[in-house]
């Protein structure tokens, strides 16, 4: 039977978890688009680039992927800054400040696991497609714009997708760098109330409607990217769907 | 004595013959810590052993992330909380506690030679009564020296709020997760100083990797921190908490805190006055603090040299070694169980995964909305709830359900099975999408042209689908494998002792984070680096069918 005063206390943890969400949104929000250059770049850096370099991208993702983000992120923060060259470089003033930091080693992280999103993405493009589009006389740029990076995109959305919402969770990990986004607030939380339960159903209903808000945008951008597959779908719902 | 007699009638009762068992975090040295073997050890370990001797009850320890301690001990999967835990008021809400068998002081720690590393008052001991006293002469001292300065604690800890109060206006003040972090941040340079249990700082300043530190400042002690540490124990647990309460009386007055400290903690952190009801702000008088100097003063550079650069080789090769008091057996134990558990939750997740494939992309409306909701819910919410649900939540449940048919107390779902259940109930959610993915991406084409010849269902699914999805899911299903083997690092909250759990026990026990954590990622990449050469033969071979690659785009 939970009272006035569970209630009361329910609302003050939601509110001030709440007030962490712009931390979380500006991680995320800043890691994610790090992380897409960056794999843009791994990516087309493989599958074109010389062997050796091709060779170095393949260890970059190995030991991206492979690791947990955890350690990477203590590694980053604390274990950079043992080195008095990194201290005394150019590169302190923005390693010196934990959102960077923490928006460094996330990009760092995700672009491995995009780079190979991406790339399956491009093996799964059909060869006859780009044959076709060879043969109306387009080339490089021009078919890379026209039929592969739509193509691949649509193939690459459902992983994508999984990606992003791996995202934003990630960000939960920031606070062990001092970034005090939602998760480490709820931590903090608990560690002087010992409410455990409670404050996790507040931080996780947050981070699933915000998961929700973010699946459907992209179920949306689906279904704009893929007309081949909507031929059977009937017309009402057709009109009905593309109406947002 | 009249102490012991009241724990007659518990003995008397006793708890239906079963063991008590006492939950700590085995990696808060030195208060409790894991040996290279395994065992636990330390002031706490040392000190609930003889009082279980006293009560004559038999205890049974086991060590647990902070992070599911509270929610065990609310499941009835442990009985009694040993972790150093400061009773506050807003904790005694949840919690019992038991009387205090410790009270310690706190103090700074800053860069030796630096221009904090001796702070005003070093060396001394002072009394505070008053949470917040800007206004006493010698907080004021401090406050001209750490104007404008960085100052690092320990998030909702009781000096954080100390802190904050006397100092938050005058300096920045930046919370850390954890005591072992607030020290590497000194160390590089992005905090100025840290503020910290002065009996965690003398273990933690003795280590190699903390040499450069030095305590800084006076030992601030006295009613300000409340009335100390205690056990901590469900609130109806009455008898329990009675019997703690009388065998920690004892044992402070036969001197055995005392000598369990000064071995310890090199201080005697004895609460002996009975805990004030309500001491705050009534100025009271130093409380005795018997004997708290510390031995190595700030000035002295006492910390035993630990390893130089030139042994640091052998060092390592001790701690990671096979020998006694090294770690290589407990490492690659963990790394058996990560692999056992990770494989397990790929299992049950290829199961759950399928079938969520399966619903999200047929054709009935209620089975695709089922689907759905199960993606979004297992990937939507932060995966250590999931793992909290289903491991804490479900033994509540099975619990309350006992006990509502009078079966009294039952073990409740092993941790190892639960966390493998919870691995895999995520790990399906992530599978399921790459399936979908890969069917998505299989040309229409072929399956119609497979209907049109006659293939039935099963036949198409065997023949057409399933060896085109995997081959398109194959990258995707890489990652999901990846994500599922470092997802296998949550079930540390559960006290399964893999990777992760075994890396940070390691790493508190010994105060060398950079190298367990190091030691901790190459075990993970050594694993991913074989699942991930698996993967790479699968594509090369499936992709034998493909015929030459955008890569020639």
């Amino acid at each position: 039977m939970p009272s006035a005063g569970e209630f009361g206390f329910l609302a003050a943890t939601l509110g001030e978890l709440l007030a962490a969400l712009p931390v979380t949104l500006g991680l995320f929000l800043a890691s994610i688009a790090l992380g897409g250059v960056l794999a843009a770049g791994l990516t087309w850096v493989r599958l074109r680039g010389a062997p050796w370099i091709a060779r170095l991208v393949r260890a970059y993702v190995f030991v991206f992927r492979g690791s947990p983000l955890l350690i990477q992120m203590f590694l980053v923060f604390y274990g950079l800054a043992q080195f008095p060259a990194v201290r005394h470089g150019m590169l302190w003033p923005v390693l010196r400040n934990p959102f960077a930091c923490a928006v460094i080693a996330l990009a760092l992280c995700t672009a491995a696991y995009t780079a190979e999103i991406f790339r399956g993405a491009l093996l799964a493009v059909p060869v006859q497609q780009i044959e076709a589009g060879r043969a109306c006389g387009m080339s490089g740029w021009l078919l890379l714009r026209r039929i592969i990076a739509p193509l691949a995109l649509r193939q690459a959305l459902p992983a994508y997708s999984t990606e992003i919402v791996l995202m934003v969770k990630s960000t939960s990990l920031a606070s062990l760098v001092t970034v005090w986004e939602v998760t480490g607030v709820a931590l903090r939380i608990i560690s002087t109330t010992y409410k455990t339960l409670e404050v996790f159903m507040c931080a996780a209903a947050i981070y699933l409607l915000l998961n929700f808000a973010i699946l459907r945008l992209i179920a949306v951008l689906e279904y704009r990217l893929s007309p081949q597959l909507r031929a059977a779908a009937p017309a009402a719902r057709r009109a009905g769907a593309a109406a947002p | 004595m009249l102490a012991l007699a009241g724990l007659l009638p518990f003995c008397a009762q006793g708890q239906g013959g079963r063991a008590v068992i006492i939950a700590t975090e085995g990696d808060y040295a030195p208060w409790n810590l894991t040996r290279a073997d395994g065992v636990l050890d330390g002031f706490e370990v040392e000190l609930v052993h003889d009082l279980c001797t006293r009560m004559r009850l038999e205890c049974r320890l086991v060590a647990q992330d902070w992070n599911g301690m509270i929610a065990s001990l609310q499941a009835g999967k442990v009985d009694v909380l040993m972790d150093a835990l400061s009773i506050t008021e807003e904790r005694r809400l949840i919690l019992a506690f038991s009387r205090p068998y410790a009270r310690t002081a706190a103090t700074f720690v800053a860069l030796r030679g630096s221009a904090l590393g001796r702070l005003p008052l070093s060396g001394r001991t002072l009394s505070l009564s008053r949470e917040s006293a800007p206004d006493d002469p010698a907080v004021q001292e401090l406050r001209a020296a750490l104007r404008g300065r960085t100052i690092a604690i320990q998030a909702a800890s009781i000096y954080a709020r100390f802190i904050y109060l006397n100092f938050g206006d005058i300096a920045t003040v930046r919370e850390y997760k954890s005591s072992a972090e607030h020290d590497l941040d000194v160390l590089a340079g992005r905090a100025d100083v840290a503020f910290d249990d002065a009996t965690y700082f003398k273990t933690a300043l003795a280590n190699a990797d903390e040499r450069e530190l030095t305590l800084s400042g006076p030992l601030i002690g006295g009613a300000i921190w409340g009335e100390g540490e205690g056990f901590g124990f469900r609130r109806d647990d009455v008898q329990l908490k009675a019997a703690f309460d009388a065998a920690v009386a004892a044992a402070i007055a036969d001197g055995t805190v005392r000598r369990l400290s000064e071995k310890w903690l090199k201080i005697d952190v004895t609460p002996y006055q009975l805990p004030p009801a309500a001491a705050v702000g009534s100025g009271e008088p130093a409380a005795p603090r018997g004997g708290a100097q510390p031995a190595e003063a700030p000035p002295g550079d006492g910390v035993s040299g630990h390893a130089a650069p030139g042994e640091a080789l052998p060092d390592v090769l001790q701690i990671f070694g096979f020998g006694a008091g090294g770690w290589g057996r407990a490492l690659l134990l963990s790394a058996l169980m990560t692999a056992v558990v990770t494989a397990a939750a790929l299992g049950v997740g290829a199961v759950l995964g399928g079938l969520i494939a399966a619903a999200r992309l047929s054709g009935n409306a209620a089975l695709r909305g089922a689907g759905e909701i199960y993606s979004t819910l297992f990937r939507g919410v932060p995966e250590l709830l999931v793992i909290y649900l289903i491991f804490f939540g479900g033994s509540t449940l099975v619990t309350r359900v006992a006990l509502a048919l009078g079966a009294g107390t039952v073990a409740g779902m092993p941790s190892l099975a639960a966390g493998i259940l919870a691995v895999g109930v995520i790990s399906g959610a992530y599978q399921a999408e790459v399936y979908r993915g890969g069917y998505l991406a299989i040309s229409r084409g072929e399956i119609e042209a497979a209907r049109s010849i006659g293939m039935r269902t099963a036949m198409r699914l065997r023949r057409i689908v399933v060896p085109q999805v995997l081959r398109f899911a194959l990258p995707g299903l890489g990652n999901v494998v990846q994500l599922t083997l470092k997802d296998s690092a949550l079930i540390s909250v559960t006290g399964v002792a893999e990777i992760m759990r075994t890396t940070e026990v390691g790493a508190g026990s010994t105060h060398r984070y950079f190298l367990f954590y190091l030691v901790g990622g190459a075990l993970y990449l050594a694993m991913t680096g074989l699942s991930g050469r698996a993967f790479e033969h699968a594509e090369l071979r499936v992709g034998r069918t493909l015929r030459a690659s955008p890569g020639g785009i």
